[in-house]
């Protein structure tokens, strides 16, 4: 029997304060013993693996090896990234694709970079136009 | 509706020994695809995934 992914732990300074802002991210509400200065704060995201908060004192220093990637439901990509850009991300401009296909890269307001991708229509037409490109480069 | 985890991401140097590491610690399959020295490699870990 192998393992499973059980949750994602987030290192930060606020737990409090990050946890809200995936709350939002995610429109899931905070657990009622959450607290301000809490060492640890959780959240269940709808559908997916848990997500906790853990309180530690060193800062981040460089780009996270590890990181969520988030696929809009019923809005575009563009649409859901200035959606986070509302509730407190920041763009991580030298992350972008060159050519604004793929994804886009946030960081949440304490610096933990994410990916948006495009929502399940756009990831099909980016994948057909792939397809399109392939057979061009490569005649059957 | 808001936006769902579609998958977590690891940067790595070696993506096919990475996701084998994975693969054992998870239990999930290897796409048969993914070959050494590949920019990417994914390990499928839903049902709906694997659709």
């Amino acid at each position: 029997m192998s393992s499973t992914i059980h949750n994602i732990s987030f290192d930060c300074h606020d737990t409090y304060a990050l946890a809200g802002f995936w709350a939002q991210v995610f429109d899931c509400p905070r657990q009622p013993d959450d607290f301000p200065g809490d060492p640890e704060a959780m959240l269940l995201p709808p559908g997916g693996p848990e997500v906790l908060f853990i309180a530690v004192p060193e800062g981040k220093t460089v780009k996270n090896r590890l990181h969520l990637d988030l696929q809009p439901a019923d809005r575009t990509r563009a649409e859901e990234v200035e959606r986070l850009l509302g509730i407190g991300a920041t763009l991580v401009p030298d992350r972008v694709s060159p050519t604004g296909g793929g994804w886009v890269v946030l960081a949440d307001p304490e610096g933990n970079e994410f990916c948006v991708l495009g929502n399940a229509a756009e990831r099909a037409a980016a994948a057909a136009a792939r397809a399109a490109a392939a057979e061009v480069a490569e005649p059957a | 509706m808001y936006p769902r985890i579609r998958n977590i991401s690891f940067d790595c140097h070696d993506t096919y020994a990475l996701t084998g590491f994975w693969s054992a610690v998870l239990g999930y399959a290897r796409l048969p695809e993914d070959v050494p020295g590949d920019p990417e490699a994914v390990l499928l870990t839903t049902v709906e995934d694997q659709a």
